[in-house]
């Protein structure tokens, strides 16, 4: 794997692996769940902490500054046992002892400005949902987008849901295909009662439902509708990018996330 | 075979489903109780009294593998696509139960299954069968092919194959090793319970009642 090539090299120079942040913030947060939060964490520590972190950044297509190779450095860290890697809706990285062990050999190697910028960081920044450091950091403020554009945007997402919710409603029902039409339905019942008046907020939501929308319509194109190579599909990052629409219908009080716990179902008919 | 004669038995993929497709949802401040009409209780009780006896339930790998792949998908629509479901939730018959309904449930169960296999006595057991022995159980079934029983379970279930999947063929190889019947109500074993057990490809069927 490229990255332990890459990190035996710069720790035999008595240099900090490349991973260190990954391992870094894991060690100070414990558990973090998503793989956009490890990657949100580091890119503030980046951009505003100034630490000297090697991963390179680009806006995603919900317009997100992202890097995957952190997430594949996260996952791949479980190989060498310093962290726990599980799956439900979300991923889920929690630091391990030989982990611990790992952050605690080279601590003392990072400047000890790097590391109070980066605690500094993740205690300023490290619990607030994704949706508010957007609307904060990314100076998405500045983007003005007309209303009349918003409402073009919304309709047409409405049209690409009703197309993809009734040919994913063809299909054979399976684990896959139930997420998809789930969660293309509950995208759609956001379109229907997104009243937001912030335009921020407005822009957050459409570009998060408007991304998982495309990505969804770029799996078609390559399943070519087939069920059965749809069945066969991992779909983790779906299930993550879902979890971030919920949040933000949730944050921005649109719908309560679909699965919350204490809710009426009511919520979640039309009228 | 009696409920209480064996140490362990081994659940099929829909009796799992079953046990755990168990919800509380509010309804337009109504709480209601979400569960597979006939069948939910029946396993949930037969499964108090395995645990009271100390009876330990198994399962494999293979059958986990597919309840996440088609099986609660399947039960999941079945259930909101009965009548009596949407009487019992008060939605009129011609309106569909939506998509992010279903998945809401569909989740919930999932997370159930889950926490399900860190319960002390419930073990799922990483078995594969050996290539031959799925062989000499699909020959077994294909024997039967042109019997009238044969005939009339493959009409029943609308399938051009005699044979169960490799999965259930899997479950069949795995009862026959541990010693442990089979609690199911899937018709591929159930229809030729006498049959299976005669013929010594699997230790036992049991029929959840």
């Amino acid at each position: 794997m490229s990255m332990q090539k890459g990190s035996e090299g710069e720790e035999a120079k008595g240099n900090v692996p490349k991973y260190w942040p990954i391992l870094y913030v894991l060690y100070r947060k414990k558990r973090i769940c998503n793989s956009f939060d490890i990657q949100k964490d580091l890119y503030l520590a980046k951009m505003a902490g100034n630490a000297p972190i090697e991963y390179a950044f680009v806006d995603d297509y919900c317009g997100r500054p992202c890097c995957t190779s952190i997430k594949q450095d996260a996952i791949s860290l479980a190989d060498q046992g310093y962290v726990n890697v599980s799956f439900e809706n979300e991923w889920i990285f929690e630091i391990t002892e030989e982990g611990v062990k790992k952050v605690e050999d080279f601590i003392d190697k990072l400047p000890v400005e790097v590391r109070k910028s980066f605690d500094y960081i993740l205690e300023e920044y490290g619990s607030l949902p994704m949706v508010k450091l957007r609307d904060y950091l990314y100076g998405w403020h500045s983007r003005l987008v007309a209303p009349e554009e918003h409402e073009q945007l919304k309709r047409q997402l409405l049209d690409e849901t009703e197309l993809l919710l009734s040919e994913f409603s063809c299909a054979e029902s399976n684990g896959n295909s139930l997420f998809l039409r789930g969660s293309i339905d509950y995208c759609m019942l956001i379109l229907k009662r997104e009243n937001l008046d912030d335009t921020t907020q407005k822009d957050n939501l459409l570009t998060f439902v408007d991304g998982y929308i495309r990505k969804i319509l770029l799996l078609k194109e390559i399943t070519r509708g087939n069920t059965e190579i749809l069945r066969h599909i991992c779909l983790n990052d779906f299930k993550e990018d879902f979890e971030l629409i919920q949040e933000a219908s949730m944050v921005y009080d649109v719908l309560p996330a679909l699965y919350e716990e204490d809710v009426d179902l009511a919520v979640f008919v039309e009228d | 075979m009696s409920a209480g004669a064996s140490k362990k038995v081994i659940y099929d993929a829909n009796v799992i489903i079953y046990y755990c497709f168990l919800h509380e949802e509010r309804i337009k401040g109504k709480t209601v109780t979400i569960r597979a009409i006939e069948s939910t209780n029946k396993i949930q009780r037969l499964t108090e009294q395995f645990l009271i006896k100390g009876v330990e339930i198994e399962t494999i790998s293979g059958v986990i593998d597919e309840i996440f792949d088609k099986g609660i998908a399947k039960i999941v629509d079945e259930y909101c696509d009965d009548p009596r479901t949407k009487d019992l939730i008060g939605i009129p018959a011609r309106v569909q139960i939506t998509n992010r309904i279903r998945l809401r449930l569909a989740r919930k169960t999932e997370g159930k299954i889950l926490r399900l296999q860190h319960k002390p006595w419930f073990t799922v057991v990483d078995y594969h069968a050996k290539e031959e022995e799925v062989e000499a159980v699909k020959s077994f079934y294909e024997s039967l092919r042109g019997t009238p029983k044969m005939i009339e379970h493959m009409r029943r279930k609308g399938t051009r194959e005699a044979y169960p999947s490799n999965v259930d063929i899997a479950l069949l190889m795995y009862s026959k090793e541990s010693g442990a019947p089979i609690v199911t109500k899937d018709s591929d074993f159930t229809y030729f319970k006498h049959e299976l057990e005669q013929r010594g490809l699997c230790h036992g069927i049991l029929i959840d009642p």
